[in-house]
């Protein structure tokens, strides 16, 4: 019996190789997926620990003192450090050939020496150098961040390259890495990082000083406090903010997750584990149940085998044994080989995963506990069906065994009595009759056309998500948000259509930011305003709160809903009833009448209207409005313009947080198509494979199964082409079944997944098909299937005529 | 001369592993009449059958059926001569199992010159399976399984049938019953048959008795007291 296991895997060879490669892939998938996500995962996570990542960062009107930073630290059991930084824009970059490198609009955020929260690290210097600290770099050295440097053909130990900032020359030494800096975005709500014209340094202290000192406009320099909360105990998160803003007038209060750069280190590597999840949940049940079915097809064509061998006297145990030792094959050369590929192929795979991050040195290793997993449970399963399979049959009498009966079913009477040629018939029978055997090529083909569907209807959903988004996002171009609130100036651009003035306040729930968007009803035209029942708003009074889709999903509300949320300045609350969803999936936000915003916005800070920088007519709008209830001027306030035109020569560049153009957008889906391409390309590839394999291995059983068969046609002479119709060709009708099938689970799957994955999306993701897919998918999955069974078509006429007659006896 | 063998030769593996299947065979065969090749296992006598009948290529030597020189024929042109000129039948019946009695003789019609084929009802009351028509193979006996083969094989009107061991797996009754058929085939036909096969009392019936040995015709022989089947001890 024992050299019976070499001479069956030798006969079946082409059954265990696809097996097991199947098996690779379906598993392989998920480990390169897992392994990426899990080594990023660890590296951010020992990077945040050791650098004191921040939990959140406040912007004060005032500043804060040393000595009360460090009573802060002392009564809410926290650290706090301000940090500072300057935005330089006049800035030159030499590479190491001294070639001016420099991008247009190039900015260096240059920080000051910070040691206690978002600690930087110096990753890289030049030899022989041993600096520790950026004090340690000379007045003509800088240290950047490496992702930069190597865009530019900036490397170290070179004496060539060179930063010039406002006219003064640094040579680059080192590279470093700061927690809040891995993902190079400019600014923390920008949706793709920079690295082309935006660079981070640190230089020495006397010399950060010495450039704010001689600052001549050419600079802006900021400073924010970075918390880390619960040190040595508890924070009272709220009582910290309500002090710090009665005391230095905060107006923004940031929590790290929702700063794009910080966020994206929790969202990205979970997006590649719980894609990994979705594989491991979907390939392996498919793969494993196509190959399962296989060997329990195999093992009951064994019968008679199984049949002569009790005859003998072997026990069921001794029988059991043989047949799972054979089944355990595909599923332990399958799982070492997925072990070697993915401990090969992990680096090369996570350093594409990586992406546009900063540059990371990254071990990314399959963690042994999975790689045992994956090698254990597709073992475990394959001889589990044997087994099973074998127990079934050892359960009928050995006779039946050994006359290798089959059950006899109606369908394999099916068109008895038509007057129809005999290979229609002989095909109808061949898939009626052989219902396993029909089903594992329907999966085979589902499961296919489900994979490659998975990876091309999220590029789908990508793209018509850019097209809502530029559709949804209003008829403007240029949206500019205010630092300090303006009042218009002329009354006739109140009325028109190439502006929109709007106010807005930050609120939070649940550590998320939302705007308040405060609108006048007669000056929002360029602004989207279509509710979920395809209605447009045509009315805003106090009680009208109307909620984005996104934001509406993000806090589980729908209209007619009670919502409480709080003010960022000083967490105060404010109640109201959900008026309606406007029907945007991609940007959170709540629209209100402008007096509401107004009346939130200031009134927390009614007292301290007069201490601010507020323009002095702003003033007198706002006094009149809380102290004489005068709301005649309240829609001449904004601090949002909306525009079709650029404004930039409008507004003092000190008093705009952020300039957002609608075109920006589609940069936006080059971000989102870059963070998903790895994974769409891999499911990609790995789909059209597992068809090959699955067409391949079926076609091969089918050809086995059939062997006598063939055998008989090719002596009474019929023509391989023949044969094909009949034995093969048959299936082509399962084929359209299977794809009709993978497409829509893959929506649900879909459907299910963008559903649940909302918060880390940060959008609303309709599941979109495109027509152009469809036909991508089919197309696939059909040239794959016909491509195979072309290297498969000359196998029929290649089953020997005389030695299958022979096993025939 | 319906077929003429010159000088065939089969060897399978080489050197110290080399079996001469067929070591030199020159045979003369007439159109219509019953030849019975007997011999002991491993003779060649399967081997000669499956050259006659286009399954296997010679390692040299020539075998000429009709005009046909089917040694020198490529894969596409012996599945044209396997298609018109000669009918199999097999111990063991070798019929589709998913097929009821008379699918398996039509499959051979739908590939068959129409012209040239012999009416199915005809035939199937000749050998007395017109009852069995709908019946899959599962529900046959031994010899009612190889009388549909036989039909099957006759169907398409080969100038050849080819027969191997066709009651080897017979009780004797079925056997006589097969044999009778094979010879009224033979009368009403005309068809060439050629029957393989270890049991001596079957070469009673022969026109022409051929035994092989270790290769070769160690002897050919007409047969003078031709026998009906019916009158042959099995």
């Amino acid at each position: 019996m024992n050299k019976r296991y070499l001479r069956s895997i030798r006969k079946s060879m082409i059954f265990y190789v696809a097996a097991s490669l199947l098996t690779m892939l379906c598993v392989m998938t998920f480990a390169l997926l897992y392994t990426s996500g899990h080594g990023i995962q660890e590296y951010v996570n020992d990077v945040f620990e050791r650098c004191v990542v921040e939990d959140a960062n406040i912007e004060t009107l005032a500043s804060i003192p040393e000595e009360e930073i460090a009573k802060y630290e002392e009564e809410y059991h926290l650290l706090m450090e301000e940090q500072e930084f300057m935005n330089v824009y006049d800035v030159k970059v030499l590479d190491n050939t001294g070639k001016d490198v420099t991008a247009k609009d190039t900015e260096a955020r240059v920080f000051k020496e910070n040691s206690k929260i978002n600690k930087y690290v110096i990753t890289k210097q030049n030899i022989g150098q041993n600096y520790e600290s950026v004090n340690d770099l000379k007045d003509d050295e800088i240290l950047i961040n490496e992702k930069y440097a190597t865009r530019h053909n900036i490397t170290l130990n070179n004496t060539a390259n060179r930063i010039i900032l406002n006219g003064k020359e640094f040579k680059v030494v080192g590279y470093f890495i700061r927690p809040d800096y891995l993902y190079g975005l400019v600014n923390t709500t920008d949706a793709y990082p920079n690295y082309d014209s935006f660079m981070v340094a640190y230089i020495n202290d006397a010399q950060y000083d010495s450039f704010k000192e001689n600052d001549d406009g050419k600079i802006s320099a900021a400073s924010t406090y970075s918390l880390k909360l619960n040190v040595g105990g508890k924070t009272d998160e709220e009582a910290l903010r309500k002090d710090i803003f009665d005391n230095y007038i905060s107006y923004q209060y940031n929590y790290s997750q929702s700063s794009r750069r910080i966020r994206v280190f929790y969202i990205r590597p979970q997006m590649f584990i719980s894609f990994s999840f979705l594989f491991l949940a979907v390939m392996p049940v498919f793969i494993v149940l196509i190959i399962s079915i296989i060997l329990n097809i195999k093992v009951t064509n064994d019968q008679k085998i199984i049949g002569t061998i009790r005859a003998l006297g072997y026990r069921d145990s001794e029988l059991c044994y043989h047949y799972s030792i054979m089944s355990m094959i595909p599923g332990l050369v399958g799982g070492i080989l997925m072990t070697i590929i993915v401990y090969l192929t992990s680096g090369f795979f996570g350093r594409i995963a990586i992406g546009d991050f900063e540059v990371m040195s990254i071990d990314f290793i399959y963690p042994w506990y999975t790689a045992i997993l994956g090698i254990i449970i597709p073992t475990l399963i394959y001889t589990v069906v044997s087994v099973l399979t074998v127990k079934r049959l050892i359960n009928k009498p050995i006779t039946e065994l050994l006359r290798g009966a089959g059950k006899e079913s109606k369908s394999s009477k099916i068109l008895m009595n038509k007057r129809t040629k005999v290979i229609p018939k002989f095909a109808v029978r061949s898939l009626t009759a052989n219902k396993i055997r029909t089903f594992v090529i329907f999966l085979g083909i589902m499961a296919s056309t489900l994979i490659i569907s998975l990876s091309l209807i999220q590029f789908d959903t990508i793209d018509a998500i850019v097209s809502q988004a530029m559709k949804k996002a209003g008829d403007f171009e240029y949206e500019y948000t205010l630092k300090v609130p303006d009042i218009v100036e002329e009354e006739e651009d109140l009325k028109s259509d190439k502006y929109n003035y709007m106010i807005a306040t930050i609120y939070e729930y649940d550590e998320r930011k939302i705007p308040l968007m405060g609108a006048s009803v007669d000056n929002m035209n360029l602004w989207y305003t279509t509710l979920t029942d395809g209605t447009k708003i045509t009315e805003l009074d106090e009680n009208s709160f109307y909620m984005s889709k996104l934001c509406a999903e993000l806090m589980h509300v729908k209209k007619g809903d009670p919502v409480t949320i709080k003010s960022n300045f000083n967490t105060d609350p404010l109640t109201f009833k959900v008026s309606g969803i406007i029907d945007n999936g991609l940007i959170s936000y709540i629209l209100t009448d402008k007096a509401n915003v107004i009346d939130s916005y200031f009134s927390t800070i009614k007292s301290l209207i007069n201490d601010t920088v507020l323009d002095p007519d702003v003033k007198e709008i706002l006094c009149d409005f809380f102290d004489n209830s005068d709301r005649s001027a309240l829609d001449s306030l904004y601090n949002i313009v909306l525009s079709k035109e650029a404004l930039d020569d409008k507004y003092d560049a000190s008093n705009i947080i952020n300039i957002f153009q609608k075109s920006s957008i589609e940069k936006q889906k080059d971000a989102k198509m870059k963070e998903r391409a790895v994974i769409i390309y891999t499911v990609l590839v790995i789909g059209i494979l597992i068809c090959i394999i699955s067409v391949f291995t079926i076609v091969n059983v089918i050809i086995d199964d059939n062997q006598a068969n063939i055998s008989l046609m090719l002596v009474l002479g019929h023509k391989p082409k023949e044969i094909n119709r009949m034995i093969i060709n048959c299936n082509h009708v399962i084929v359209p079944f299977g794809i009709a099938a993978g497409i829509p689970l893959a929506y649900l799957i879909l459907s299910l997944y963008f559903k649940n994955t909302v918060a880390n999306n940060n959008m609303v993701m309709p599941v979109t098909v495109s027509i152009r897919s469809l036909i991508i998918i089919i197309g696939t999955v059909l040239v794959t299937y016909f491509g195979t069974l072309a290297i498969l078509k000359t196998k029929a006429s290649k089953v020997s005529m005389t030695d299958s007659l022979k096993d025939n006896r | 001369m319906l077929i003429e063998i010159k000088d065939a030769r089969k060897e399978y593996g080489k050197g110290e592993s080399l079996v001469k299947a067929l070591d030199g065979v020159n045979l003369s065969l007439e159109a219509g009449k019953i030849y019975v090749v007997l011999g002991p296992s491993g003779s060649g006598k399967s081997t000669l059958l499956n050259m006659v009948g286009g399954l296997d290529v010679l390692t040299s030597g020539s075998i000429v059926v009709d005009g046909i020189d089917i040694s020198k024929a490529n894969k596409k042109e012996l599945t044209e001569y396997r298609r018109k000129v000669t009918g199999f039948v097999f111990q063991f019946y070798n019929l589709v199992p998913d097929l009821t009695a008379l699918e398996n003789i039509e499959m051979v019609m739908d590939i068959s010159d129409m012209s040239n084929a012999l009416d199915i009802d005809d035939i199937m009351e000749s050998l007395e399976i017109s009852q069995l028509k709908d019946r899959f193979p599962r529900e046959l006996s031994g010899g009612q399984q190889q009388r549909i083969s036989i039909a099957r094989a006759l169907v398409k009107n080969p100038k050849i049938l080819l027969c191997d061991e066709l009651t080897g797996a017979l009780d004797t009754k079925s056997s006589r019953s097969v044999l009778s058929v094979i010879e009224k085939i033979n009368q009403k036909y005309h068809t060439t048959i050629i029957i393989i096969t270890h049991n001596e009392a079957i070469q009673n019936m022969a026109d022409v008795i051929i035994r092989f040995k270790d290769g070769q015709v160690n002897s050919v022989e007409d047969n003078l007291n031709k026998m009906s089947a019916e009158e042959i001890e099995l």
